[in-house]
Formats: C-alpha cells, structure tokens, sequence
C-alpha cells in the first residue's frame, strides 16, 4: 500500500508507568465471577407512557403556568360563587350602577352596624330587594326558629337585623332610625307565630361582600355573573369538545379502517361540510331551532330527566351543541382518520391480524389506545374554540337567555354602556381571553408532550 | 511521518448529549490522526458514538449535544475555536459529508444541477455561472452519472437510491476538500448498489486524494476500503490499527469476538456462532469499570472498576484493555 | 434427510400477488406486481431462506403466503390442505391456521404495540385463541415464553421502548412462540439489529427450531446470514425466483447470472480476499416493478442478454439434483 500513515505517537503507553497512575490491587488480574459482571449494568426506572408525557409537560414553562393559571379560572368558575353572597340572578334594587369595589347606600348601613353589632341582614331571595321588607308577610329561619311577621300599613322601609347570642336576636330597624351604629327596635311590625299564608321568605345574606367589579344597571353583581359565564361557557366548551370528540373519532376511524369506497365516500361528505359557510349556518340553525326546542322542552321536561337538565341549560346552548354535532366534528374526523391510515400500515397491527385478532379486537386494543395522544391534544385545542363561538354567538344575542349569563353575553350586555361603565365590558373579556388563552397554551403544551414527532 | 504532515487530529474529544433523563456521554474522550490521502474506517455499532464524533469535526453537532472537551485540529488549526462563519466556509471547502440516506441533504425542490452549482458559487464567489455548470456536469460524469447533460435539469425525486448517493458524493467532492467524512454512506442501499458505490469511493480516493473518514458498522466494508480502523464501543475507541492488523490480527476481546461473531461467506464451515452475549450498555448508565466489561468473557476485577488505557499492542496497532496490562505484568514476573 | 422422508409442510404453486396503485391518469388503474408466479415447496423441518434486493417481493411473498396479503392468484397448500387456490376458490378461514404459521418481524420496536407492556403484548395471542383458561396458567405461560427467548420474567411489566433493539426482537419471537406455531416466517429478523446482537438472535432461532422442530422461511438480504442459517436458499429478482438450491451449492456453484452477481457483491470482513476479488459490477438499478421488463427479468441489467430474454420470460427449472434456476442461457448450455 503506497499510502502514507499518521503517527500514533500520542497513544503510547509504558506499562508500567500505567501502574504508577492506576490503583491496581493485587487480584486485579483474576476473572470477575459472572455476578460481579452483572452488578455493572443496572436497568433504569420503568417510565410509562403517562409519566414520560408528564415529564415533557412539566419542563414546559409557559404550558405549566398556563395550567395553572386555567386551574384558577376553574376554581373561579366553579367555587368561587361559593365565597361570595351574590348569585347571577339577585337583583338588588339599591346597589344599581355601583363602580368596581363599591357598595350601595344601605350596604354601607349595615356595613357599619355589622362592625359594631354584629349584624346581618337578610333579603328576598327572588324576586326581592336588599331593603325593601316593605308590606306584606315575611318569614325567616334562624338559630333553628321560624319568626313570622307582617309590616304594619303605613310602615316605613326597614332592615333587618340579626343580633347573635342575643335572646331576641330578630329585630327590625328603620333605616333612619340606624345612626353611628345605635338602632331601636322598629315597632311598625307585629311578630306572629307561624307565617300567613303567602308570606315571603326571607334569605339570610351573612355579610356584606364588595362588588368587585361593580354591579349592572339591574343591581345584579357582576363578578357573580362573570363566575357564572365562566362557568357556562367553560361547561359548554367542554361539552361541545366531547360531541366533537366522540362523534369525530367514530367517523374518521370507521373511515380511515374500511379505507376504499367507504373512505372516499365519507370524506367527500367532510368535504362537503368544510364548504359551507359555517357562521350562516350557525345562525341559521339557531334561529330556525330555538321554537321548537322551547316546544320540546315543555312538552316533555316533566317526564325526562335529560331534557329537564337540557331546558335547564336553556334552548339556546342546546342549539349550540347541536350546531356542533353538525359542523364542527370534520376536522377532528380528518385528524383520526389520517391517525389510523398511518396506524394501521404499523406492523403491530399486522402482527395482531397475523395472530388472528378481529377488526373489533384491533380497534379497540392497538388503534384507539395508539391515538389518545391526537385524540387528547385536539379536544383539549377544541374547547377554547367551542367557548370562543358560544360567546361570540351569545354577543349576537343568540346564545344564553336571560338571566343565564356567558361570557359572551356579559360582553355584550356592557357593550350599550361602554361609555359610562367600561369596566363591565373589560372584566368578563380579561375572564374569556384569559381561560381560551391558557386552554391553547396547555393544549400546545399537550401536543409537544404527548407527541414529540409533531413539534415543529 | 513528522507531526507537522498530519491532515487532522483529534484529541481526547469528548462529546455528551444533555437529554432530561441526565447526561449521555457519547463520545467519551477519543483521539486518533489521520494523515493526508488516508482512509480511516470507523466501526461501531448503534450508540458507539461514531456518528457523534463525525458530527462534532464537521461542526455539524445538533442540540442538546455539545463538545465538551479535547481539541480537534485540522491543518494545526483547532476547529473548535473558529466562529460559525469560519465553520460554514470550512465546510464543504476543507472537508465535506455524505449520509446514509442521501434524501435528507438533496432538497427536493431544486433540480441536482442547481443544488451542484450552488455548492460551488457558494464557497467561490468568483467562479461564473458557465464555468460552474461545467463544472457540475464534469462531477456528475466523474462518480458515473451517465446523461450528465440532462441529469443536470432532475429533481432528486427522478434519480434511483443508488443515483442519489452519487449525486452525493458529487456535491460532497465539488470543491475538492481534502476531508471526506462518510456517514454510513451505503447502508441504506442494496448490496449490488453497495458494490458500486464501494467501487467508486475507491477510485474517486485514488483520483482525488481525499482522505476519507469511513463510518459505518459492516466490518465487510471497512475491509474493503480502508488503511486503517477505529473499532468504537460505547463512545471509546477500544482498538485502532492498520486493516490487517485488526483482521488478521485483532487484540481487543470485543473486536475479536465480532469478528468471530458474524456469519461469513468465504467460510465453508456451518458452525454455530459465537456472539457476544449480553445487550450494549446504556449511555445513561455507563458502568463505572470497562464500558465492554458487562460482556466480556474475559472480564477481570480491575475491569469492573476502572476504565482501561489504550496500549501499543503493535506497530501502529493501539488497544484499550487490561489484559494487555496483565500480559506486561506477567512478563515481569518472569525476568 | 434424505429425498424420500421429506415431508412438504408446505407448497407454494404460481403465486401472484399484485397491488393496485393510482396511475398517472384518472381512472387509470395500475399494478405493483410484487410477486410473479412464484413456485417453491417447503419441507418440515427445514429453513428455507429467501435472498433478494429490497423491492424484489421476498418479504410479499412470505406473507402472502401465510395470507396477510390476499393473493392474486395462485394455489397455498398447507400440510396437504389446500389453503388457497384460485382456480378453485378456495379459500379458507385463516383463525385455525394462525396458531401454526407465525411471523417475526423486521422493526422490532415497530411490531410491538408501544402502548402495551410486554406481557400483554405475549399474552394476546393466548387471549385470541383462548390458549390459557385460567389467569395463573396465563402468567406461567408468559414467564415460560419469556424464558424460552432468553428474557427475565420480571420483563413482563415493562413497555417495549425501555428494552434494546435485541431485547425486543425476543419479545416479538416470543409472541410468535406462544401460539406454538410449526411454520414461522421470519421476515428479516436480525437485518435492524446490532451486528454484536445479529448472532444471539440467530443462534436462539436455531436452538428453537432444533427444540421444537420448527419450520422457517428466512427472508432476508444479507447472503451470509441467510447461507449460515438456511439449507436451501432461493434468489427473488423483482418478483421472479430466479434460483433455488441447497445454500452451500448455492453459494459455491450460482447457475444464475443474478445470483453470481449478488455473491460477488457480498462485502467480506476480510481485507486480503475483499481486495483480490472481482467484482462483477451491474449497471443501473433495479426497475420499476409496476412496469416491469418484458421477458426476463433480469435483461434490462443482464450482461449475457439476448433477444429471447427480452421477449421470452424464463420457467424454473432443475438443472441439477435440487438446483433449480430461471435463465435461457441455462437452457442452451446444457
């Protein structure tokens, strides 16, 4: 060979200068028994699935703050109505048009009289006013006891007020008659033992809570009714997801798997649905479906449990599921069937039809555990995009009925007095875009762990 | 051979990939030269780090691998010092790469005579646009591209495997560098294509007088066309020599139990295979003695505790194992 | 064994397997034609291998024979029952005959469901055909089968991806085992595998067949593993078996201009020999096998063609005591 060669110099090692660098003992040199062999090796930690996704989910930041932050808008959604004394639909006549963090007129009359006092007062729970126990007969249940009493003719507006470990805790003020926390008992009613007929009761409200972000022009809180928005459009968000989901999934896998005709018959029909103007449709269907569905809800609330919970929810969320059973499943089918053309080309699933596994066995043990990654990931981006056309569909006016609230509907209740009360429009919008960002922002994170490949 | 005379060298590089499962040392301090007009094989099998340690010459190392220590030297100059547009230059002028598979560095939406000519105007911005089409097409003829002329004007989609890899080789070798690194470079194709490709590499080295740097795991291959042989394990390189050395004879227990263990079909006797048992250790895990040691049949007790040094077993024939150190010790003890 | 106590466990007559792809225009309808009227017998006991270049239909035709591809056309008898046959539509229900023919698979990470563990992944071909009544008897026999392939039995909890490549190869065979199959087509069992691993895998696959008395088809590309393992080895080219024969005649004595050539190209790990050798070098690539050549084959590559090979296409046939090749120039000569 005529070629030349390098110089292996820097490689050379004197024995014994290895002895001098190298801790040799003096059995160095015999055979290592077959056990010592195997303590080199150790096999790491069996990771599943689950975990290892998690692991990738929990290095991304800005998906893990994201999560957080959507928890906090669950726990705002869902408990936070716990911690304040307002709900969506109580009007309070007096704390109409209050600004963030103020209280009406006679709010702060109790606030006073509850620093000093120890004080409650009570309210009609529907329809009702905070201070208005004007005429009529009452009732209220406290410390186990019902008091019973009716407002004399002629008698002035009062207030109620709960004194505890008093041995006559229920007496009623006059409003003028409460100065710097001294009050007398107001004589312009008469106490009776068991409540008349038609009497109205009373709800205890413990405290006096700010209106954190104001009240509306119905005196109506508007956190509580943001709480509640979020609430509904979180629920129908998810809701919509699963009908996508499900419905989705069947579609595409039955034709990702028959393949052939079958496929190229069902995809025209995906095709066919991705054509149509969607939003017209929507409009359409909520507009045509909204009397029939009232219809129906009457006619068989009574006898169906289902449809009871249904007419709960109102007609007009009701219409928007099924707008999304109608429309919006498509990409969601397309996404599965591309899943399972690719799955099934695997050579597990062949080694399963080589083993002599069913259609059925196949789909259910080797498909579907294989694509909950895509299955996952599309759901979770299908929620905020599902809330997103519940407000803007409520914003028209066609979503929720009064006095449900969404966030949409929030928005476009506070859109008359944008003006004059800004912060009604900008509270509930922080809320929407907050939860549909953060949903995107875990979904993204979602996708990156569950399925590395797509990142990218 | 003077020092001076050498094309590259590397020293003790060492590469680790930082994953979140902790740090994978794949290339584990390794050093080797190479002199010009050389071929210098690589074998290793999957996870030895030959890959990694061809990456890091070429600069081409992706996240979250990074060198770590050791020097690479190519002409005296260390290429772990230069910026990334001394690198870019380097590349391709002074040594180039081929892959395994040739459709991840062919873009499939220029033609193979745009890709050839845009990899010479690049690193010679003098050249004119004549000139470097005939320079194209001379390439293309040159590693057997019949129809040069209307090759020039095909997508990469329109050339069969083996004429992608050829295409390859031309766009590796169109600015002649002195350095041709061979990623795998005929393991993706069939045997008969192999055989060509082989053939051309062959001659190509003799006409250009490129030294080459030949990765891959098919000691049949290595065989063929090499000067000299690295065999890695686990990110070390356990013996280094001259190709008749390390076939005729081979003094590391792990290259001499793969080359026992493979099927041969110059050798008429059918019988069983001795393979070396055990499965390649993991890179997470690696174990605190000889990397080989979980499988040698040899193993002794200072294996399982401390990595062994390469030894001069020969005239350019290096091998890192403690037997030899038990050799020398046993010679001693006769004296 | 001798000719007369050889017992054909299986027999391939003319078989075809084609798929339909789209052509270039609409409607147009075309055809891989990834296997051609392949003929071949194979005999208890033995391993036959299968060589050819990627695209030559070798891994097609090992599963349509065990019919996870529905063949063209063709006949498949299976220990004298006829399995398949075209001509007289026949074709049975496969659920029984999964249990005796089995196959490996090249991936092995691939063929393993990632989502199950290793154990289920065994234990579902005992579930299919309701092998182990009872959920101890499904255990022991997961641990045996686990054994059986050189794994530890506590492996049965862990997913496919945490074991190396030839970890994972023994999973696969260990599914194929737990049928207690007779015939295993092993579609290039070692080719993804470590070259240090190739071996272990290779020598369990001959324990196991020595032990239970298997049968193999062992397709795969590289000549010497296939030379090594095989006792008779046939040569596919672009969907045609050009040449069949005993593995050492074959490899010492190829009759095929093919298989001279893929012998030649078969890289040796031996510097001296590899050097000295000629290579016999072949033009081109493979062709396309959805338009394939007229004639034979092999012409359009060939450097002995002629013109009857371009119009003609050669039939097997014997040209010695088992040695069977496709080729004119067979003819001629003698």
């Amino acid at each position: 060979m005529k070629h030349t060669f390098a110089k292996i110099s820097p490689f050379q090692v004197d024995p014994e200068k290895i002895m001098e660098t190298f801790d040799i003992r003096d059995d160095d040199f015999s055979s290592a028994s077959s056990q010592e062999k195997e303590s080199m090796v150790e096999m790491h930690k069996s990771i599943s699935f689950w975990q290892d996704a998690w692991r990738r989910f929990r290095a991304n930041t800005v998906s893990m703050v994201a999560l957080f932050v959507f928890l906090l808008c669950l726990f705002f959604a869902f408990i936070g109505p716990k911690f304040i004394p307002y709900t969506y639909a109580d009007q309070y006549r007096t704390a109409q048009k209050l600004g963030p963090f103020e209280y009406s007129k006679s709010e702060n009359i109790v606030r006073s009289v509850q620093d000093s006092a120890d004080a409650f007062y009570a309210t009609a729970l529907r329809p009702g006013s905070l201070t208005a126990i004007s005429k009529g007969s009452y009732y209220i249940q406290y410390g186990g006891k019902t008091y019973a009493f009716t407002m004399k003719k002629g008698a002035e507006k009062c207030i109620l007020l709960l004194k505890q470990n008093d041995p006559e805790p229920l007496q009623l003020v006059s409003e003028k008659d409460i100065k710097d926390g001294a009050y007398t008992k107001y004589t312009a009613i008469e106490f009776t033992d068991t409540p008349e007929e038609g009497a109205k009761e009373l709800k205890l409200i413990k405290w006096v809570f700010p209106h954190v972000f104001g009240t509306d022009s119905q005196g109506r809180d508007i956190m509580a009714r943001t709480m509640y928005g979020a609430r509904v459009s979180i629920i129908i968000g998810i809701m919509a997801a699963l009908i996508v989901l499900i419905i989705g999934s069947i579609y595409g896998a039955i034709s990702g798997l028959c393949g052939g005709v079958v496929d190229f018959i069902m995809m025209r029909i995906v095709e066919l649905i991705y054509s149509v103007p969607e939003v017209l449709i929507v409009l359409l269907l909520q507009v045509v479906l909204k009397e029939p569905l009232q219809a129906w809800f009457q006619a068989h609330s009574a006898t169906s449990a289902f449809v009871k919970a249904m007419s709960d929810l109102g007609a007009g969320i009701v219409s928007i599921f099924i707008t999304f059973a109608v429309l919006y499943w498509v990409t969601m089918a397309r996404i599965i069937r591309g899943q399972v053309l690719q799955l099934k080309k695997q050579e597990y699933v062949t080694a399963a039809t080589a083993l002599g596994a069913s259609n059925a066995r196949i789909i259910r043990k080797h498909l579907l555990p294989n694509c909950i990654g895509p299955l996952v990931i599309t759901t979770c981006l299908q929620i905020p995009s599902a809330i997103f056309l519940e407000s803007f569909l409520s914003f028209l006016g066609l979503g929720v009925s009064a006095p449900m609230a969404s966030l949409g509907s929030l928005c476009s209740d506070a859109l008359e007095t944008i003006s004059l009360y800004p912060y009604r429009l900008v509270f509930p919008a922080i809320v929407l875009t907050i939860i549909v960002l953060t949903l995107n922002l875990v979904g993204d994170g979602l996708r990156d762990a569950l399925d590395p490949r797509l990142k990218k | 051979m003077e020092e001076n005379k050498l094309l590259l060298k590397v020293k003790d590089l060492k590469v680790s990939f930082f994953t979140p499962a902790g740090e994978v040392k794949a290339v584990d301090g390794i050093s080797y030269a190479l002199g010009y007009n050389e071929v210098m094989g690589i074998v290793g099998e999957s996870g030895s780090g030959k890959s990694v340690e061809a990456y890091s010459i070429i600069g081409l190392l992706q996240n979250p691998g990074r060198v770590i220590g050791g020097s690479i030297e190519f002409e005296g100059e260390n290429l772990l010092e230069y910026t990334p547009e001394q690198m870019r230059q380097f590349r391709g002028n002074k040594v180039s790469m081929i892959f395994q598979n040739p459709m991840t560095c062919l873009n499939p939406v220029y033609t193979i005579g745009n890709q050839l000519t845009e990899a010479l105007t690049c690193h010679d911005k003098t050249i004119s646009k004549e000139e470097a089409r005939k320079k194209a097409i001379e390439m293309l003829e040159l590693v057997g591209i019949n129809n040069a002329e209307k090759r020039m004007n095909q997508y990469p989609h329109e050339f069969s495997g083996g004429m992608r890899q050829r295409a390859m080789i031309a766009m590796a070798l169109i600015c002649s560098p002195k350095l041709l690194i061979a990623d795998e470079p005929t393991t993706a194709l069939d045997v008969t294509i192999q055989a060509q490709i082989l053939e051309l590499m062959k001659d190509l080295q003799r006409k250009e007088n490129t030294s080459i740097i030949f990765i891959t795991h098919n000691l049949g291959v290595v065989a063929d066309i090499c000067d000299r042989i690295s065999v890695m394990y686990a990110g070390r390189i356990v013996e280094q020599g001259k190709v008749n050395d390390i076939f005729y004879d081979p003094q590391h227990p792990y290259t001499r139990r793969l080359l026992q263990s493979i099927p041969r079909l110059d050798e008429e006797d059918d019988e069983r295979l001795i393979p070396i048992e055990g499965t390649p250790i993991d890179l997470l895990n690696p174990p605190q003695g000889c990397n080989f040691g979980p499988r040698c049949t040899e193993c002794m007790k200072i294996c399982l505790r401390q990595k062994p040094p390469l030894a001069q077993v020969g005239e350019g024939h290096i091998s890192a194992c403690w037997l030899h150190f038990k050799d020398a010790l046993e010679k001693e003890g006769e004296k | 064994m001798s000719e007369q106590t050889r017992k054909k466990l299986l027999e391939v007559e003319k078989l075809r397997k084609y798929f339909p792809v789209k052509g270039n225009k609409l409607l147009e309808k075309k055809y891989v034609q990834a296997v051609e009227s392949v003929s071949l017998s194979i005999y208890k006991g033995e391993t036959l291998g299968l060589v050819g270049e990627s695209g030559c239909g070798k891994t097609t035709l090992g599963r349509t024979i065990i019919r996870l591809y529905e063949p063209t056309s063709g006949r498949i008898v299976y220990d004298g029952t006829p399995i398949y046959d075209s001509e007289k539509n026949i074709s049975v229900k496969m659920l029984p005959y999964r249990r005796k023919m089995q196959i490996i698979f090249q991936d092995p990470s691939g063929s393993l469901d990632p989502r199950m563990t290793v154990g289920e992944i065994i234990g579902e071909a005992l579930d299919i055909h309701g092998l182990t009544p009872s959920k101890k008897e499904r255990t022991d026999r997961i641990r045996h089968l686990l054994e059986e392939v050189g794994l530890n039995t506590e492996h049965a909890n862990r997913f496919p991806h945490e074991f190396s490549g030839g970890q994972q190869q023994r999973v696969g065979i260990a599914r194929a085992l737990a049928v207690d199959p007779e015939f295993i087509v092993c579609d290039e069992p070692i080719s993804a595998l470590d070259v240090s691993i190739q071996s272990q895998v290779v020598n369990m696959l001959e324990d196991l067949q020595a032990n239970k008395g298997l049968t193999y088809l062992f397709i795969a590309h590289d000549v010497s593993v296939v030379r090594h393992i095989s006792n008779r080895i046939g040569v596919m080219y672009l969907g045609c078996l050009v040449e069949l024969a005993e593995s050492h005649e074959l490899c010492n004595h190829p009759i095929h201009p093919y298989t001279k050539t893929l012998l030649s190209a078969v890289p040796l790990p031996d510097p001296i020999k590899s050097r000295a050798r000629q290579r016999i070098l072949l033009e081109g690539d493979i062709p396309s096998p959805i338009n394939p050549p007229s004639g034979c084959r092999f012409h359009t590559r060939c450097p002995y063609a002629t013109d009857r090979c371009r119009q003609e296409m050669p039939v097997l046939k014997e040209y010695g005591p088992g040695h069977f090749g496709a080729c004119h120039l067979l003819e001629q000569n003698g």
